[in-house]
């Protein structure tokens, strides 16, 4: 399975989980309308009945037992169903803010991106190195205050993606391991997991929210209670009360044991998965299959006792809380060890909590010295090489390496200066004013220094330098590594950021191809934005892929009369009735607008998509860089993460 | 039940889970300026970790001024431990008044050894000197610059928690007290830079 096909998979499994869901609910009201009914129909039973209503009502449906009264059932299934629509929704809202938000449920603290801590640096530059090779964007990395050694990925989209650590993975695992375990996560991205996963909390927290509200009536109606409205009321409506409340909480118990039982029917099997991605991405199965081992031998495995955590296990690394083997969202550890390693016997290694936390720097040390392990030549003897679109969600041991040496060649002083909120954007700032034309530099010097501080100018013109000798290559890389820390930039200090660049990219009066990029990615990454969960076929998208083609040929070809001729060939390929007409300049607003729609494109479909434009780009074939980023930009636009493209390596 | 009882019970799931969401939200605001403290903390780190070789590097030109140098390292092992404090809770206002002052002593402190220096024009020319002291007033204004970021985050939470329905509900959630903005007497560079445009 590609790429396409797991996204696609993610979405049949969310109709799966649907129907789950329904039939959970189902059952829930049958179960609440009977209890309900019950209780009712024995308290109606010791007096007669309170006014006409309920009188006539309990005539008319005379032939039926007493005791299950259909106005009461059709009464108790709409409080029920209410409950349930009203407790996901809102669990939905208040996840809407992305990964971000689950972190914070957690109590999450993020890494600093400038952090001088060695094992946090250590986790950084992993999730880093991966995020480049697998050309998705940089996620945040938050720490878990927990010695249990766990993971997890949380987030709605690319954009929007966490990744959070225990200490105890910092403290406990070596280098290859994390990148085991890191791996794993990104599998979990990359693969839809993530945004299902997120659809599942919300859904199932409207199940819960019945034990929930058992709970409060429970509480509210004990006979010792002697506090507000409970004071005037009799005793036996009290206990009623209490009655119904711990009725609820069976039912709201039963709620959730279905719930578990659909988190793990849809979890599970994405495990394994994500356990053979990780060996796939890292092509060393000793990484994470030590990671698991140190899970089985040590005292705290991946049991994790913070707030909230029970509600996200699904999204872990590892189980959460021990629960018996057919509730349990993960494979059991033994059955994940084996198939990563199958000539394992069974023994756990000692893992001892570790004395104090040490704040050394040995990290920098190991990671400079780190081999990269797996590179036995039989197993990788010359395949085909793979085409860009072919590697989309693909993850291999070229594209990491590409990604470290990426990585290495910024140079040292930009890597500093990405490092911090502060310099990062005049590291920005000066990526926007390279290519320009010496004049229009001029300009767009007078407008830093009106728009931004003093100090932020002068660093600016200190790293002007540097970054007019960084190879076009490394412009995008260089401005993804700065990614994570604007990312901490307040609202006000954000806005005043974006008005900034905005002014640099409008002072030549037209946008080039890096500068939209930049744009796209900038706001892509530090704007949320609401995901799209309607899908629609390629051939209602039409006219968008006709203006994104029309706009795209024109970019990238010269002349009108080669553009014509690329888009021919494209729309060949699409198999799509779209017409070539002429312009005289590219619009990017027109294609902002064609993405949108076409994010929207069903899975399966976008390989199709991406094809027939990178038929536009190597029409005249060759690749230059910029049309490499363009196609990387929208790739990324419609939530395809492209890696970087490896020298001499073909887009389809 | 009717149809009364009904729509009762829903505008009672309803507030519970509003007040829920209010909680949720008060939470996430906390965690938001605790994180963004972090920010902060890393930056004055690095400055403390930058004034000892500051000083040792001036120790060989200013015999005679040894008690400004005193003052600096005095000040600045206070601030240290000001940050430590202010670090455990962000926000609090004790410890945010505490680490405020410590660091405007530190400053002066700071602003006394650069007359000093002033008059040792041999000391200012030194390559070492020159390179910690870039570093340094870098330092500082990234400390401005993520101290600002702070201040938003804490704004936004003492806003929200003054708003009208939270208001009601931060105390029993455990909100009793607003955060505090951290306030340092800056350095005059930043205080004659023109206002916000950072």
């Amino acid at each position: 399975m590609n790429f396409f096909e797991h996204q696609d998979q993610a979405r049949r499994n969310t109709k799966k989980l649907v129907g789950l869901f329904i039939l959970a609910v189902l059952t829930l009201i049958t179960v609440a309308s009977v209890f309900i009914s019950a209780v009712v129909y024995h308290y109606q039973a010791s007096k007669p009945p309170v006014n006409q209503l309920q009188a006539s009502a309990l005539e008319g449906y005379a032939s039926l037992p007493l005791w299950l009264n259909p106005e009461i059932f059709m009464l108790t299934a709409a409080c029920v169903l209410g409950t349930v629509i009203v407790g996901s929704l809102f669990k939905w809202m208040q996840l809407s803010a992305g990964g971000q938000a689950v972190a914070e449920a957690m109590g999450g603290r993020q890494i600093q991106p400038n952090t001088d801590h060695g094992g946090e640096q250590q986790v950084l530059n992993i999730v880093e190195e991966m995020a480049i090779a697998s050309g998705l964007p940089l996620p945040s990395v938050f720490i878990l205050d927990s010695a249990a050694i766990n993971a997890f990925a949380a987030g709605h989209n690319h954009h929007d993606a966490i990744i959070g650590v225990t200490q105890g993975c910092i403290d406990l695992l070596d280098r290859d391991q994390l990148q085991g375990v890191i791996a794993h996560e990104f599998s979990h991205i990359l693969h839809g997991d993530m945004s299902l996963n997120m659809r599942l909390v919300g859904v199932l927290h409207g199940i819960l929210a019945i034990s929930l509200i058992g709970r409060l009536l429970l509480h509210a109606g004990r006979p010792g209670y002697r506090r507000g409205f409970s004071r005037r009321r009799s005793n036996n409506k009290g206990s009623g009360i209490a009655l119904v409340g711990l009725g609820l909480l069976i039912i709201g118990y039963i709620g959730s044991f279905f719930g578990s039982l659909i988190k793990a029917n849809v979890s599970r099997q994405r495990e394994f998965l994500a356990d053979a991605a990780a060996v796939q991405f890292t092509r060393n199965p000793e990484g994470i299959g030590q990671a698991l081992q140190k899970i089985g031998g040590f005292s705290h495995g991946s049991q994790l006792n913070q707030a909230n955590t029970e509600e996200f296990s699904h999204l872990f690394f590892g189980e959460v809380s021990r629960f018996s083997s057919w509730m349990a969202t993960h494979p059991p550890l033994p059955e994940r060890i084996s198939r990563i390693l199958p000539q394992w016997g069974g023994q756990y290694p000692e893992v001892a909590q570790p004395v104090t936390i040490e704040e050394n720097n040995s990290a920098y040390s190991s990671e400079a010295t780190s081999q990269f392990s797996g590179e036995n030549p039989a197993a990788s003897s010359a395949p085909p090489q793979p085409t860009a679109i072919d590697s989309i969600g693909e993850l291999g041991t070229e594209q990491l390496q590409k990604a470290r040496q990426l990585l290495n060649d910024i140079p040292r002083r930009l890597k500093q200066a990405a490092g911090d909120a502060f310099s990062a954007r005049a590291l920005i700032y000066s990526l926007l004013m390279k290519d320009s034309a010496t004049e229009v530099q001029g300009s767009q010097w007078q407008q830093l220094k009106t728009g931004c501080h003093p100090v932020v100018y002068r660093h600016t013109e200190q790293l002007f330098q540097t970054v007019q000798q960084l190879p076009a290559e490394l412009m995008l890389p260089a401005f993804e590594t700065c990614l994570a820390s604007l990312k901490t930039l307040s609202e006000p200090q954000y806005q005043v950021f974006k008005k900034n660049v905005m002014l640099l990219i409008r002072a030549d009066k037209k946008v080039s191809v890096f500068e939209w990029c930049l744009y796209r990615m900038l706001t892509n990454n530090l704007e949320a934005k609401r995901p799209s969960p309607r899908l629609i076929d390629l051939k209602r998208a039409s006219s968008a892929c006709e203006d994104l083609l029309n706009n795209v040929c024109l970019l990238v070809q010269g002349t009108p009369q080669t553009a014509e001729a690329a888009f021919n060939k494209a729309a060949n390929t699409l198999a799509l009735k779209i017409n070539y007409t002429a312009q005289q300049e590219p619009h990017f607003q027109h294609i902002d607008q064609a993405l949108q729609t076409l994010r929207q494109v069903k899975p399966l479909q976008k390989p199709q998509l991406l094809k027939a434009l990178a038929c536009v780009i190597e029409h005249d074939g060759k690749i230059t860089i910029a049309e490499q980023e363009l196609f990387r930009a929208i790739a990324d636009n419609v939530d395809c993460p492209v890696p970087p493209l490896l020298a001499g390596q073909a887009l389809c | 039940m009717e149809l009364s009882s009904i729509i009762t019970w829903l505008v009672i799931i309803g507030a519970v889970f509003y007040v829920i969401g209010i909680y949720n939200r008060l939470v996430a605001l906390k965690n938001r300026f605790e994180n963004a403290f972090a920010q902060i903390e890393v930056q004055l780190k690095r400055r403390y970790d930058l004034i000892p070789n500051l000083v040792e590097t001036a120790k060989g030109y200013l015999k005679h001024e040894s008690e400004t140098l005193e003052a600096v390292i005095s000040a600045r092992n206070a601030a240290m431990s000001g940050l430590k404090s202010a670090a455990n809770n962000p926000g609090d206002s004790a410890s945010m008044q505490q680490l405020g002052s410590a660091e405007g002593i530190l400053g002066s402190a700071m602003g006394r050894l650069n007359v000093v220096m002033e008059a040792y024009p041999e000391l200012k020319a030194n390559q070492n000197m020159m390179q910690v002291s870039e570093e340094l007033s870098s330092t500082e204004n990234k400390v401005a610059f993520s101290r600002q970021a702070f201040n938003d985050a804490v704004t936004a939470y003492n806003t929200y928690k003054q708003s009208f329905p939270p208001v009601f509900f931060a105390n029993t959630f455990g909100h009793s007290n607003d955060a505090e903005l951290l306030e340092f007497a800056d350095s005059a560079e930043l205080q004659s830079a023109p206002k916000i445009s950072f």
